[in-house]
């Protein structure tokens, strides 16, 4: 389970704090959108909860335990092996092949890549897009670039999935592949989703609304 | 990660910064080119000195009683080639003027050396036997002036008072290349010599053993002993291999210090660059030694084929400029090249590992 207790951040020292010292669990087989005007933390929270930055305020806790303050080995495992990031631009290497990109995660978290292999071509079957495993991320487009970035979150099966704006950049079409997608991984294999977003139509397929 | 894999990455992204890899191995490779055809001439020049110190005629050393006194003797000689730092010692009696008495008084004079000990020493046996107590050889340059095609005959004074059957020919082995024309006889038991011949181990030991040698012998007049030594000729040397040396490193360290300013300066560039690259990463759960890892990685590999490059080419222009550089010599500024290479990309390569993920993700 993973959840934020009386979480505090600010970006410098003097700067304005956000989330007043928000508690919150994101339960399992849910989608939790995070919601709000610009500039209230959307996405920020998002980081908070991939550990990637660290509460001015308050802890993180993964299974009851805080994460939030431990050490960068820790958290960098802990997000190579139990989360799965999507970006809003997907951020693909653009020297790598599309199954390379896929495979990527399985690298920091000590996998063999021959052992992620199958799945990574799983995956990208299930999306529609195993003849372009070969390709690079220039040679597809902008659809296909983010059902890749799905892909690349999903490889090694993480517990939680964190997006920021997974479909801000996407007409509604590719926007429904992308979520449904998520909202899959979330009802099929259990798995917390959290999304960063103002996209009324993710919003309206999330569980849960956390308004911020 | 897993160490091939670390190792694929760091290729891949060597291969995929073209532009880096490609400054860092020209980098590498001025390195590697500036040492040897720099310091590698230096040192090929020091190694060249000391080869030569190491040879036997630098270590050489006599010991002459110019008074015409016998100052060496069978028993004084043995304790002399007993000295610790000495390799082979023999001595020689006063030269005096022969004729083969089988041509008779009329003939060519040639110079004659008594020996103590042992003739095989002084020269090679090459035609006859090895004379005895009272018995002598003549060189075989003598042999051929004479036109004999053997040693016959006998060597008899001047005055005609001695004679000396001649047995056998010799060829003048170092250090008695001047007696190569003329004869030897082998000193009758009890005879004295005038002087000693000492090839020592190391020349650097050279004042140490002609202080042992004059104690032994304890000549009685010590102004008629004449030493010839290489000792000054070694403390030049070393002198000299010093200042070499010394000069050498300096403009080593200079060229290697630039060096790594470059490569740093190059791979910090890089980080820069691809900043977002570096924050994908960090996010997808690179931990920060690995991150340094793979930049430093990177560039040890770019810097290993530059290196393997400007040591082969500055190999290539002192072999060809007659300035030829050891191996050995040539791969450890190889070697030294890639390490500097490797530490200097340490600094941006820890930066890239301390560089906010979130802060290069959000800038679009």
């Amino acid at each position: 389970m993973l959840g934020v207790r009386d979480v505090r951040f600010a970006y410098r020292k003097g700067a304005e704090e956000l989330f007043g010292g928000l508690t919150h669990d994101f339960a399992p087989s849910r989608v939790t959108a995070l919601t709000g005007a610009s500039g209230r933390g959307k996405s920020t929270l998002l980081y908070l909860v991939g550990l990637l930055l660290t509460p001015t305020g308050g802890q993180v806790l993964l299974d009851g335990e805080p994460v939030s303050e431990a050490s960068d080995a820790v958290r960098a495992a802990v997000r190579a092996r139990r989360v799965g990031f999507v970006f809003q631009d997907s951020e693909l290497d653009p020297s790598r092949r599309v199954i390379d990109s896929v495979l990527e995660p399985a690298l920091y978290a000590g996998h063999l890549r021959e052992d992620k292999l199958q799945r990574a071509r799983a995956l990208l079957e299930q999306f529609g897009l195993g003849h372009r495993a070969d390709h690079r991320p220039g040679q597809v487009s902008g659809g296909q670039a983010q059902r890749l970035a799905v892909c690349r979150a999903l490889l090694l099966e993480p517990d939680i999935v964190l997006a920021d704006e997974p479909t801000g950049n996407l007409d509604r079409d590719n926007a429904a592949l992308v979520l449904g997608a998520l909202v899959d991984v979330a009802r099929g294999q259990g798995a917390t989703v959290v999304i960063a977003t103002h996209d009324p139509f993710v919003i309206a397929q999330a569980d849960e609304v956390v308004q911020l | 990660m897993r160490l091939r894999a670390l190792l694929r990455e760091a290729w891949a992204t060597a291969w995929a910064a073209k532009v880096s890899s490609i400054l860092t191995v020209v980098v590498v490779m001025a390195m590697c080119l500036a040492a040897l055809v720099t310091v590698g001439r230096s040192a090929a020049a020091a190694f060249d000195v000391a080869d030569r110190m190491e040879q036997e005629g630098a270590r050489r050393l006599s010991v002459v009683d110019t008074r015409d006194g016998g100052f060496v003797n069978a028993r004084t000689l043995a304790v002399v080639r007993h000295v610790s730092s000495v390799e082979s010692a023999d001595a020689l009696g006063a030269p005096f003027d022969a004729v083969n008495g089988l041509i008779g008084p009329g003939g060519t004079r040639l110079p004659v050396w008594p020996v103590l000990g042992e003739v095989d020493h002084v020269g090679e046996i090459v035609r006859g036997r090895a004379p005895r107590p009272g018995e002598a050889a003549v060189s075989a340059s003598q042999l051929r002036t004479w036109g004999l095609a053997e040693p016959v005959g006998y060597l008899t004074t001047v005055d005609g008072m001695t004679q000396y059957p001649i047995v056998g020919a010799y060829r003048a082995r170092p250090p008695f290349e001047d007696l190569a024309a003329g004869g030897l006889v082998v000193a009758l038991p009890g005879a004295e010599g005038r002087e000693l011949r000492v090839v020592i181990d190391d020349v650097a030991s050279a004042r140490s053993t002609v202080r042992s040698i004059l104690s032994i012998l304890a000549p009685t007049d010590v102004q008629g002993v004449q030493v010839d030594s290489p000792a000054a000729l070694a403390e030049t040397a070393r002198d000299l291999n010093a200042q070499m040396s010394g000069f050498g490193r300096t403009l080593l360290l200079l060229i290697l210090g630039a060096g790594g300013f470059f490569v740093a300066a190059v791979v910090l560039a890089d980080v820069l660059i691809r900043r977002r690259d570096l924050g994908r990463r960090r996010t997808l759960g690179v931990t920060r030694a690995d991150l340094i890892a793979l930049v430093t990685l990177r560039t040890l590999i770019t810097a290993l084929l530059g290196a393997a490059l400007g040591c082969a080419g500055g190999w290539i222009i002192n072999q060809v400029s007659g300035h030829p550089t050891p191996v050995d010599f040539t791969l450890a500024i190889g070697v030294l090249a890639g390490l500097v290479a490797a530490i200097a990309a340490l600094p941006p390569a820890a930066y890239a590992s301390r560089l906010d993920p979130v802060d290069v993700m959000r800038t679009p």
